[in-house]
């Protein structure tokens, strides 16, 4: 190809999908709301899946094995949210409220 | 121009994503959770990979957060907005994911920022073989591809059939490209499989023949010619299109190759569904 440099190359996104999972490290790390957590989980998800859908371009474009991984990680995403988001609901009728940090009935 | 592209879509998604883990309101970061998912897909477009973009727009942003605007109106109320988002832990939170950003950054231009990989065309040409039309007997047949380009370079890709008597054809020998400028590789495809595979075919199966190569510009490819020889001096013109379907070939791997993790991803969403279920149910 006759792009030259002006193609984005694999460190461009491995960094940028880098950047992304250390935002979703820290929005789940700090987020009082479970909704928020498991927005920030997504997020981290995102992260992983751009970066085996680079390596699967760029190191072996011949097999898609990296994108077929990458459906399953969608997959696996979408069960987790809807098992969440479950589980949000529930803590929610038990406890008026889904402030992580008031959920502390399993800590002694 | 893809570097513009992809700077302009790197900016959106940190600056989403940083909007999304910040904001005070959870209504408006599930909506930047939106636009963050849009972004990632277009990242998608660019590395070629257009099924998963699709993939991603309707599972993320058609399922996923809509599912989440539905548990936020359900369980908050938006008006509140004096209820603090961020717990006490913000500082040591922001410092062990920048440590974690600085190591992975370092560790990724470490082992990958000196080799300049180019981003492959993804693309092949192929061309189909109709088992029944071969002669019954046990003969040595080539074929070969020849793709032109629009300045005329030609690209050349062979390899060899054994037909075998009872119309069995068995796929011998995988070639490669020659000619013109060092070409880097190719693929023979033979039926469902998108990898090299020699094997056997049998009567009313078609081969079908694929090369692909990083060395050669598909979007230039103007012409291509297809021929099996045998040893004798029989010769058939095959025709030939250009494939880069990529859903196609994500089809093909989910069907041969991954079926059996595809099934039990299959059972995974089942017992998701029912375990959802089973958890939000009011109690009776």
């Amino acid at each position: 190809m006759s792009t030259g440099s002006w193609a984005p190359g694999l460190t461009h996104y491995l960094i940028l999908s880098a950047i992304l999972f250390s935002i979703g490290m820290f929005g789940l790390l700090t987020r009082r709301n479970a909704v928020g957590i498991l927005m920030s989980i997504e997020l981290m998800f995102n992260a992983v899946n751009m970066n085996l859908v680079a390596f699967s371009s760029f190191l072996t474009p011949q097999y898609l094995t990296g994108q077929v991984f990458a459906i399953f990680v969608v997959t696996i995403a979408a069960a987790e949210a809807a098992v969440g988001l479950a589980i949000v609901m529930l803590l929610y009728r038990n406890f008026r409220g889904i402030e992580v940090d008031k959920i502390n009935f399993m800590k002694w | 121009m893809n570097l513009l592209l992809f700077y302009i879509l790197a900016a959106a998604i940190v600056v989403s994503a940083v909007l999304v883990v910040t904001l005070r309101n959870v209504f408006h970061s599930a909506l930047f959770l939106v636009l963050a998912f849009f972004m990632v897909a277009g990242i998608y477009l660019t590395l070629h990979a257009e099924f998963l973009a699709a993939v991603q727009v309707l599972i993320y942003v058609g399922a996923v957060t809509i599912l989440m605007l539905f548990a936020i109106m359900l369980t908050y109320q938006i008006q509140s907005k004096s209820i603090r988002q961020i717990n006490e832990q913000a500082i040591p939170a922001a410092l062990i994911a920048a440590i974690f950003l600085a190591l992975a950054i370092f560790t990724m231009i470490r082992t990958f920022g000196h080799v300049d990989y180019p981003l492959a065309n993804q693309g092949a040409w192929t061309a189909s073989i109709d088992v029944d039309e071969l002669p019954n007997d046990e003969a040595q047949w080539n074929w070969t591809a020849v793709l032109e380009d629009k300045t005329g370079k030609n690209y050349l890709a062979g390899g060899a059939l054994l037909v075998l008597p009872r119309k069995m054809v068995h796929i011998q020998q995988a070639g490669t490209f020659t000619e013109d400028s060092a070409p880097a590789g190719y693929i023979l495809s033979a039926n469902s499989d998108f990898s090299v595979r020699t094997g056997t075919f049998g009567p009313g199966e078609t081969i079908h023949l694929k090369v692909w190569s990083d060395a050669v510009n598909y979007s230039a490819i103007t012409d291509a010619t297809w021929k099996i020889t045998s040893s004798s001096d029989t010769s058939a013109t095959l025709t030939g299109s250009l494939s880069n379907s990529n859903p196609e070939i994500i089809g093909r791997l989910l069907m041969s190759k991954f079926v059996l993790p595809f099934e039990v991803v299959s059972v995974l969403l089942l017992v998701a569904l029912i375990g959802a279920i089973v958890i939000s149910r009011k109690e009776a």
